[in-house]
């Protein structure tokens, strides 16, 4: 229960369901009706599935359809937007009026006829889910259940969940731009509770697990793939058991390759999302073509990387997907640019402009975020630091743009003394400013790793799915939460 | 309503009429407005309209649910049909059916009160301008940015379940509030925000007192950063203590306790919390923000004692997770939170302490359902002997939920009525913070 690529023209997917060429004119020029600087339609169409599993039986499943029409009318800087479920002319018409309302204009824009654009395909599907029945659904499910029991008898529950999702988009601009795309999503977690001697020597019980996800079919899932599922979710449970909090205090903190690019993503990433350059409201305002790191540091977001949760091929504004350096050898080169931002600055998208659904307006927003190898060695960076911590796995991070703060929480470490990884560490926050963490950032190691995690970014009240990858690094101070022993 | 009682009923009968044993069914829809103003412009207003269905089928003991916004006649049809075919290829677990008739019902007292019915007309452009103009003349300096934002909503629900019972609810919403961006002489642009929300336009605290609440919070922020690592008291702020409260609910649930991920699992009747501390789920306060007449499965609500004097009274068990467990359901989730209060202002409450760090945000950060440990990032002010003495940022607290509640001293005078949670200022002692 997918909904399979459209194997006709762009356009022809919504034509299908009533919303022909002639309408969309109806609808941008009803948009444009008080005279608009510009006005998108977003039409999509969504339909998930996911089964789970608990207590050892395949006994829930869920299904998800959304439907409908956003419509956002441009006016200089303000916007003005609604949205439709129904996709009638008339309804379609309505919405756009509404948000025509922004405007108040006697300048008419003219509107071009719709021409479908090409795109190109960062997410080749081989499998796809519209093929798959629920009872291979349920097998996979089941057989990973039992793998992680298998894998370590400390293991007494487990949880496994299997989504997937495709969406159907297609974006009009007055200018005659029609883009469709086909976005696919799988998704897989599985999650254990282990009981087992703790630190102090006590029973203790401890859950965690481990998530994969991107834009691909089944294919996705290849048997290395379930195997390092299965086998990350039952050791990163398992390594909780005998963990101990650090002690707090500020120290060295080395991030291990992959996942770690969490600080990236809360650390700079949020703050270069231009909408917050724009209203002059991000600590990083100020700061273009001006030296915030180590020239060891290149950070690029990227919607470009086949396959990765984060791409794109378009993005939701109708403009083409790129990768974007944002900071080159440790010097500030460009924020994260939506349509808006573009025409603030007098400068070309950089197909940043994302959006939840189409209930949603687009911002600019992260994709991929990517920190490119450095010259030194991973063991070499944990074996420079005396005393400090190895960063292994994280829950999750926030920031504050303007202020600059932000946080990210650890699952799992590793304390360092005098060199080497010594006892594992669980559950700390780790909390730093921006500008200066990055600043800190002294070493850069050559083993760049793409997180393959199912990480999803809040902002303004949109989630949207992004990736990151990182190599390991080391940051010469942190604020370490933790608690005396 | 009707519109919404015939989607529902019509799911209802078309899964039965596919092959479904038992159905719930839940159709909404919601109109609202938001708009935000920066600095005397308009910058984004909104007009939403939506409207959708979701469905939970149980067919021969199997169970799966399901959501759509798309109610054309024939895709509901085709969608239905395709979700209970799918239905058949899971497991069986006889745990999923409706709860029993018997217990299913509505609150029946009408004083909820959750709609306002006769709101001033709302002129969302001259609000918003209101707050934001207010705001930015509550602060003649480092000011660099402020953005007023304004809302109004109805919203509509209605269940309906195949052995009979029918519910609905329905509310009004209205908010407002600003953001605002400093300007530190160090370059950084610390941001706060206040907002007020209500059920009922008269309730709202006006545009003057929500501006100068917004105000002061911002210009407390200047020239903040961490101080060293101690162990002592903390006192959280109002608005924000849902987090720490929402530590201790999370393991609560039936899910948590069955699956055995909840620090609560061996709790039941036991000392969690200093005999101070208590916490009261209450469904039925008036114009309350989380109140509502009956639960997700059908059942009417009514109020319950969660922690006694430190004591867990109980935990929060749907139908199916009390059948699993073989206990007596309580309720799905919690609906307003409450903490007594006491007579004592926030400030009355640390004016004798050495010190002790009041917390009016969290950064991030997150907890341990199944050990009951915590590690956040906190925002606030150091006071010592109740003087404001120094703001804080790029600190943590980190520890285990039951020594923060052992810990508990007590709550102030400020119960928050902006959110489901309506908690006081709450104060703890010997908490663990990490900074310089």
């Amino acid at each position: 229960m997918s909904i399979q690529r459209p194997n006709g023209p762009a356009g022809s997917y919504f034509a299908s369901l009533g919303v022909s060429t002639e309408v969309l004119q109806q609808v941008l020029n009803a948009a444009l009706s008080r005279g608009g600087d510009d006005c998108d339609l977003y039409f999509e169409h969504v339909n998930s599935t996911s089964v789970s599993l608990t207590d050892g039986k395949v006994n829930q499943a869920s299904t998800h359809v959304s439907l409908g029409m956003g419509v956002r009318v441009r006016m200089g800087d303000q916007v003005g937007y609604a949205y439709s479920e129904d996709l009638s002319p008339k309804a379609l018409q309505t919405a756009a009026r509404t948000a025509a309302g922004i405007a108040n204009s006697a300048v008419q824009r003219k509107v071009a006829t719709p021409v479908a654009i090409d795109l190109p395909n960062h997410y080749p599907v081989a499998l796809p889910w519209d093929d798959v029945g629920i009872q291979h659904r349920v097998e996979l499910v089941r057989k990973w259940e039992k793998a992680a029991f298998e894998a370590d008898e400390q293991v007494q529950r487990v949880e496994v969940s299997l989504a997937d999702a495709a969406k159907v988009i297609m974006v009009v601009r007055p200018d005659g731009r029609l883009v469709e795309d086909w976005r696919p999503m799988t998704r897989a977690s599985v999650r254990c509770t282990a009981e087992g001697l703790g630190a102090d020597g006590a029973m203790v019980r401890e859950s965690s697990g481990y998530n994969v996800a991107g834009r691909a079919g089944l294919e996705f899932l290849d048997d290395d793939r379930q195997e390092r599922l299965v086998n990350e979710a039952v050791a990163r449970t398992v390594f909780l058991l005998d963990a101990i909090s650090p002690s707090p205090g500020e120290m060295p903190v080395v991030l291990a390759a992959g996942p770690s690019a969490i600080l990236l993503h809360e650390a700079i990433g949020h703050g270069m999302e231009a909408d917050f350059n724009r209203k002059r409201i991000s600590i990083y305002a100020d700061k273009m073509n001006q030296n915030i790191a180590n020239d060891q540091v290149t950070i690029v977001d990227d919607g470009t990387i086949d396959g990765a949760r984060g791409s794109l091929n378009i993005d939701d504004e109708g403009n083409r997907t790129e990768r974007t350096v944002l900071v080159e050898n440790g010097i500030l080169r460009s924020y994260m640019h939506d349509e808006l931002s573009a025409s603030h600055y007098g400068i070309k998208p950089t197909g940043s402009g994302r959006r939840q659904s189409f209930r949603h307006a687009p911002l600019p927003r992260m994709r991929s975020t990517v920190m490119e190898p450095g010259p030194h060695d991973p063991q070499e960076i944990i074996e420079s630091v005396d005393q400090g911590i190895y960063c292994v796995s994280f829950a999750n991070g926030a920031v504050h743009i303007g202020g600059g703060d932000f946080s990210f929480y650890m699952k799992t470490g590793y304390l360092i003394e005098n060199g080497k990884l010594t006892k594992p560490i669980k559950d700390v926050n780790i909390i730093g400013n921006g500008p200066e963490a990055l600043a800190r950032i002294d070493m850069v190691g050559n083993d760049l790793e793409i997180d393959e995690g199912g990480w999803t970014c809040g902002k303004d009240g949109q989630s949207v799915p992004v990736s990151q990858g990182m190599p390991t690094v080391r940051v010469s101070s942190l604020v370490v939460g933790g608690e005396q022993a | 309503m009707n519109n919404l009682n015939e989607t529902a009923s019509k799911i209802v009968e078309t899964a039965m009429r596919l092959g479904a044993s038992e159905v719930t069914a839940w159709a909404s829809q919601g109109t609202w407005t938001d708009v935000k103003q920066r600095d005397g412009r308009i910058e984004k207003w909104q007009d939403s309209q939506s409207c959708s269905a979701s469905a939970a089928f149980f067919v021969n003991d199997r169970y799966s649910v399901h959501s759509t916004n798309d109610l054309r006649s024939d895709a509901l049809e085709q969608f239905i049909g395709r979700a209970i075919e799918a239905t058949r290829h899971l497991e069986p677990d006889s745990d999923r059916r409706l709860a029993d008739p018997d217990v299913m019902g509505t609150h029946q007292d009408s004083s909820l009160d959750q709609v306002d019915n006769s709101p001033p007309e709302i002129d969302h452009r001259t609000w918003v301008d209101a707050v934001q103009t207010a705001t930015s003349a509550a602060i003649p300096k480092n000011l660099r940015s402020v953005e007023g934002f304004v809302w109004s909503g109805s919203s509509e629900q209605v269940m309906v379940t195949s052995n009979g019972f029918s519910g609905g609810t329905a509310t009004t919403e209205f908010g407002h509030g600003a953001d605002i961006s400093m300007e530190d002489s160090d370059g950084r642009l610390p941001e706060a925000a206040d907002w007020a929300v209500s059920r009922h336009h008269s309730d709202l605290l006006n545009v003057e007192r929500i501006s100068q609440r917004a105000a002061n919070r911002a210009k407390r922020r200047l020239g903040s950063g961490p101080v060293s690592s101690r162990r002592g008291a903390m006192l959280v702020e109002n608005r924000v203590a849902s987090r720490i409260l929402g530590t201790l609910v999370s393991p609560m649930h039936g899910g948590s306790i069955y699956e055995q991920r909840s620090c609560l699992s061996d709790k039941l009747g036991k000392q969690i919390a200093s005999s101070a501390f208590s916490l009261i789920d209450d469904p039925h306060i008036p114009r309350g923000l989380g109140s509502r007449p009956h639960d997700g499965d059908g059942r009417p609500t009514s109020k319950r004692d969660l922690v006694t004097d430190g004591v867990l009274q109980t935990w929060l068990l749907n139908v199916y997770y009390a059948r699993r467990l073989e206990l007596e359901p309580t309720t799905s989730s919690t609906s307003n939170l409450l903490v007594p209060a006491s007579q004592h202002s926030p400030m009355e409450l640390i004016a004798d302490l050495p010190w002790a760090i009041q917390v009016d945000g969290f950064l991030g950060g997150n907890s341990n359902p199944a050990t009951g440990k915590y590690s956040f990032g906190i925002r606030g002010t150091l006071y010592e002997k109740g003087e404001a003495v120094a703001p804080i940022s790029e600190m943590n607290i980190t520890g285990s939920i039951f020594d923060l509640l052992a810990g508990y001293i007590g709550a102030a005078n400020d119960p928050w009525n902006s959110g489901s949670c309506r908690s006081p200022s709450l104060l703890f002692d010997d908490v663990q913070f990490s900074g310089q």
